[in-house]
């Protein structure tokens, strides 16, 4: 790690990389705190596969380096539609993903098979790029833009954000505007989806949208700390995963996502631990409160 | 004028009537029990009060200062919410949140708030996390939020679903007091046991109205005897 870094040029992409994947897993992150309080969690996961496909049609286009950008555009329309489905109740919710997320991910195998067959290219929008040399600097602008859209939003609606979350029914009989809400998350979390798919893989970026949320669902009781607390996990869990997979020279999706799975199961244990031994207490204390109050 | 006035109003969906033949006038200070049986139109009428949905015929207007988006509402509770990382603080706030157009809530917004909690006896719950409440603190804590959001009308739809008698009880006199103090409720519900809940008036519907009038009356009436006597409850 340290012979890398004393390159210039190499630490320069380690660095761009780094920077990509936080930003990202800052955003990812903050979306995944509302998807997994909704019951959404598994829209994340419809999303990536989507995102798939959208990456085989961008290579079927030939647009190289522009992949991200021409991918864009076609999983947030899948995302919208998938809103759309689950929304109408046209299908079940959870049907509603499974067609559009195994139709997306059909068309992205059969556009590879016929273009540039089962190669490094479809096996990197899978399991997530093998070499941070294929982040660019147009995914690093992606990636800040991202990430300062996402914060701003969570910024300025903060207050509304909260309110649908918590209760639909009541915001839409109070006029909140209830679908631009939900559209806008839509289109963000597609847009983390298609940024992070890179360097994490499609098959595992929606880890980034909900471990982080379900760390800190375990432990904070406001859904202010919830948002900080998911936020912090989730960029220390990706450098943490990132710095280990660089050193091991182990893949960087699979090494982000083991570094948050161990961090929710550390939290996950200690939370647990922590109850049984508040519960004990409180038993502690009201046997000694009665055994008292029988003495006088 | 009424806060609310429905003149024969049908509500329905895709062109389906569920609900017709609705004459309705909620004044200032009223309290008003609509009961019925699942499916008997409860849902849909509420939704038609709220402006979610739009009368198929008639007319829904409102009056005295009273605009539809100025209905304290409490919904039946979601799912979502059982284990929803929340402080009672701010889901209470939350009620502000369609009140004004900026991202924060004002200074003003936040005096509110704690004054509703106070009101409500729930302001020692302030820092506490709404998914560990027992479920007669969290429906308080709903009810704070709805009031929060307008004082002159409350539109409450089951709030009693889910409690034990003890808790439901004491959520009733609470909303009696409310009532007293000079807040107009309409409630729905499908439980008999919550005529004791004081109110005024009553309408019975079962897609049309089959009784509305005071609660004295409805007590006295067939379609009360019939209800309790169990002859054509189920229908």
């Amino acid at each position: 790690m340290l012979e890398l870094l004393s390159d210039p040029t190499l630490s320069r992409i380690l660095l761009r990389a780094a920077v990509v994947g936080a930003l990202v897993s800052l955003a990812a992150s903050m979306l995944g705190v509302t998807m997994v309080l909704r019951r959404m969690s598994m829209i994340g996961d419809g999303l990536a596969h989507a995102g798939f496909g959208a990456l085989a049609v961008a290579t079927l286009l030939g647009a190289g380096d522009m992949d991200t950008e021409i991918s864009i555009p076609i999983v947030m329309a899948a995302s919208l539609l998938l809103f759309y489905i689950s929304e109408s109740g046209i299908l079940g919710g959870d049907a509603a993903i499974a067609v559009v997320s195994t139709a997306m991910m059909t068309v992205g195998v059969l556009i590879f098979s016929f273009t540039t067959g089962y190669t490094a290219d479809m096996c990197s929008s899978l399991f997530g790029s093998a070499s941070i040399l294929t982040i660019t600097d147009g995914d690093l602008y992606l990636s800040i833009a991202l990430a300062a859209v996402v914060a701003a939003v969570f910024i300025i609606f903060y207050t509304r954000i909260f309110a649908v979350t918590f209760d639909e029914k009541f915001c839409a009989a109070a006029g909140v505007r209830v679908w631009f809400y939900k559209m806008i998350t839509a289109a963000l979390i597609s847009l983390t989806v298609v940024v992070g798919m890179k360097m994490i893989g499609s098959l595992m970026i929606s880890a980034l949208i909900v471990f982080p949320a379900l760390s800190a669902m375990r432990f904070c009781k406001s859904f202010r700390s919830v948002l900080i607390a998911a936020s912090t996990i989730s960029v220390v869990g990706f450098l943490l995963g990132f710095f280990m997979s660089c050193e091991l020279s182990m893949p960087a999706g699979a090494s982000v996502v083991a570094v948050d799975l161990l961090i929710y199961v550390i939290i996950s244990a200690s939370t647990a631990i922590f109850g049984i031994r508040q519960k004990l207490r409180a038993v502690d204390m009201h046997m000694s409160n009665s055994i008292e109050n029988s003495d006088k | 004028m009424a806060l609310i006035k429905c003149e024969n109003v049908a509500l329905g969906y895709g062109g389906r009537v569920a609900v017709s033949g609705v004459d309705l006038t909620v004044n200032a200070g009223d309290y008003l029990f609509i009961i019925g049986e699942n499916g008997g139109g409860k849902s849909t009428l509420v939704k038609g009060l709220l402006g979610l949905v739009r009368p198929i015929s008639g007319k829904i207007e409102y009056g005295d200062g009273l605009t539809r988006r100025g209905i304290g509402y409490l919904p039946q509770k979601t799912d979502v919410q059982r284990d929803f990382p929340a402080s009672v603080h701010e889901v209470v706030l939350s009620g502000c949140a369609a009140r004004s157009r900026s991202p924060f809530y004002s200074r003003a917004d936040k005096m509110r708030a704690h004054e509703t909690m106070r009101r409500l006896g729930i302001h020692e719950l302030e820092r506490r996390s709404y998914r560990e409440l027992s479920g007669g603190q969290q429906q308080r804590v709903l009810l704070a939020r709805a009031l929060t959001a307008a004082e002159t009308l409350l539109l409450l739809d089951e709030p009693a679903t889910g409690l034990d008698p003890a808790a439901m009880t004491e959520l009733y006199a609470t909303i009696a007091e409310l009532n007293r103090s000079g807040v107009t409720v309409i409630m729905v519900s499908h439980d008999t046991n919550a005529l004791c809940a004081e109110a005024k008036t009553v309408l019975h519907m079962r897609k049309t109205p089959l009784f509305y009038g005071t609660l004295d009356e409805y007590l006295r009436s067939d379609v009360y005897g019939a209800l309790k006597g169990g002859i054509n409850g189920n229908a």
